[in-house]
């Protein structure tokens, strides 16, 4: 019994940690003139097409981060596992470093780069992507190396090849489904990181949604607000969503027998 | 010309020979077992017969045809392997149409389910599956591709023993039923013989024997054989003319043939070619020792014998019905059927 109130008591804590700020940018984003209420500042972010076009910036931005680094790190990941072991330990290093340098450090290195990639593929902001696969990398390669240390890649490689899949049939048709689980948890994880990225976008001079909403907070507060609880709610209804979907397909998977 | 060949294979991890020179030949429809202790290199020359090892050297054929540089997806070659390989996120069903959708070829789902066994649990994830329906699945997912050898990779050995006799004897019957050529690996002596038309021992990358499971059972063409195939008795003597001595015990035989008079030597023999009888207390030059243990082994009970003279322990095998003859501590004469004694130089 006693167990039973701490676990709800340490239920309780953690859910005012969490709520209390959302439920404190909720309260200041709807406060009208005279103590009203108002979704004026709500309003607003539709009203912006700046802010709108930084959202939109963001989401692509997200999406094409995330399949990048998927694009880059699955295939590399099971070949070195599968065939050049030696070379886990370098790439699992050259993979996390981007976590021990700070981002302003990143965008220092980055700079000159970034002049030659305007010059050849244009100023488009959607050129973060290379810049965001960096940031993401170690957060994606644990998640997926999770993934690949919980299945007996080489086994189930050697079967399908045996059976006469090419090594893309093994990728897509065996590798891929099998790490399913890790795939939504990497792609989440970079989902989270570009949707909240700033120092970067802006060092660089590129109108994301993070840039924008610092731009807004020092002309709208409320607006600033609104904008970043809406991010925050995208990013968890996002996780809710992946979760869900995971789930489905497993509980789906597990139902036809 | 054999269906499977292999020439001269050579293969070495890290500069330990795994298979140093490996002659094998496997008529059409034959099935044969690589027998040998961990690391002997049955499983690489498996793995090279698939396509999942490079050899340093020689060669693999089928009908005649070299596909030692062929990867392993154009091989057409069945694998069953020691861990469970079904493709988790398929169906038992899914899993078997696996490969012959990859060749574009009609659906033979249901009846390769039916041939092992599993026609209703087309529909069950491997995880929903015992150990034993797991392996059926993987059989019959790799005779689904209509194979030109089926390869069998200790398909048995995470089963408990008596799945492992069910499934072992299924094995042959589809073999058989289907004339699959087919290489099977295990490091069950008994697995071997009981399913396998020829049985090559293999010792530190080379096949020390290869011949019918009576043959290799009955006549071991080494020590090694002898020793791995089966339970056997090592008794230490010495060579001398037309026999051996076993402390104060000789006995004639022609297995001693070849070797030098006075010559230390090991008199093989298994303990089913040891009779036995209580020792009257006579000195007739019998080789005697005292009952020390016994284990009852169900048909068979074993006698553990100490020889008179020494701390050399000899065991028996007695009808569990005659062992109460022989309690512990029995003074018994044994005797060695010279006929199937094997007796090498130490």
């Amino acid at each position: 019994m006693a167990v039973k109130v701490v676990r709800w008591l340490v239920l309780l804590a953690f859910g005012v940690f969490f709520l209390l700020p959302l439920l404190a940018m909720a309260e200041f984003s709807t406060r009208g003139a005279g103590g009203t209420r108002s979704l004026d500042s709500w309003s607003g972010i539709v009203t912006d097409p700046d802010l709108v076009d930084a959202i939109l910036v963001s989401v692509q931005l997200a999406v094409a981060g995330s399949l990048l680094v998927l694009v880059l790190l699955v295939p590399t990941m099971t070949w070195i596992r599968l065939r050049l072991p030696r070379l886990r330990r370098p790439v699992e290093f050259l993979c996390l470093l981007p976590i021990a340098i700070p981002a302003i450090v990143l965008v220092v290195g980055m700079a000159p780069l970034y002049a030659w990639v305007d010059y050849f593929l244009g100023g488009s902001p959607l050129t973060l992507t290379f810049a965001y696969a960096v940031l993401v990398l170690p957060f994606a390669y644990r998640a997926i190396d999770a993934g690949l240390s919980a299945i007996d890649l080489k086994t189930l490689a050697e079967a399908a090849r045996g059976l006469g899949a090419s090594w893309a049939a093994v990728l897509l048709r065996v590798v891929v489904p099998n790490i399913r689980t890790a795939l939504i948890g990497a792609s989440l994880l970079s989902v989270a990181l570009v949707l909240g990225e700033f120092t970067v976008a802006s060092l660089l001079n590129f109108d994301t949604l993070q840039v924008r909403v610092n731009l807004l907070g020092k002309r709208n507060a409320g607006v600033s607000i609104a904008v970043s609880l809406l991010s925050l709610l995208f990013a968890f209804a996002l996780l809710f969503l992946l979760s869900f979907v995971g789930e489905r397909r497993r509980g789906a998977a597990a139902g036809e027998g | 010309m054999g269906h499977l060949e292999l020439r001269g294979l050579r293969k070495s991890f890290g500069g330990q020979a795994a298979l140093a020179g490996l002659d094998l030949e496997l008529a059409r429809g034959e099935l044969v077992s690589l027998l040998g202790p961990s690391g002997c290199g049955k499983t690489t020359a498996l793995r090279i017969v698939a396509g999942f090892e490079t050899a340093d050297a020689g060669s693999v054929r089928v009908d005649g045809h070299d596909i030692t540089g062929v990867p392993a997806n154009k091989r057409d070659m069945g694998m069953v392997f020691q861990a469970y390989s079904l493709f988790p996120n398929m169906t038992a069903a899914q899993n078997i149409a696996f490969g012959r959708k990859l060749r574009k070829k009609a659906d033979r789902t249901g009846e390769l389910l039916e041939l092992v066994g599993l026609g209703h649990l087309g529909k069950r994830y491997p995880h929903q599956l015992s150990g034993g329906q797991q392996q059926r699945v993987a059989l019959a997912r790799a005779l689904a591709i209509e194979p030109r050898v089926l390869l069998l990779d200790e398909p048995l050995s995470a089963l408990d023993a008596k799945v492992r006799v069910n499934l072992r004897d299924e094995i042959r019957r589809i073999q058989t039923e289907l004339g699959m050529t087919t290489l099977f690996v295990t490091h069950d002596q008994e697995e071997a013989l009981a399913v396998s038309d020829r049985v090559g021992v293999m010792s530190h990358g080379r096949l020390e024997q290869l011949d019918t499971p009576s043959v290799v059972y009955r006549q071991p063409a080494s020590a090694f054989v002898a020793q791995f195939v089966g339970v056997t008795n090592t008794v230490l003597g010495t060579a001398v003319a037309g026999g051996v001595r076993i402390g104060a015990f000789r006995l004639a035989t022609a297995a001693a043939e070849g070797i030098a008079d006075g010559a230390d030597v090991h008199v093989i023999v298994r303990p089913e070619d040891i009779g036995v009888a209580q020792h009257s207390g006579q000195d007739n030059g019998a080789l005697v020792g005292t009952v020390v243990a016994q284990s009852f082994l169900g048909p068979v009970t074993r006698l553990s014998v100490r020889l008179a003279g020494g701390d050399q322990v000899v065991r028996v095998d007695q009808p569990s019905s005659r062992a109460g003859d022989f309690p512990v501590g029995t003074a018994v004469a044994l005797d060695l059927a010279a006929a199937r004694l094997l007796v090498v130089a130490v």
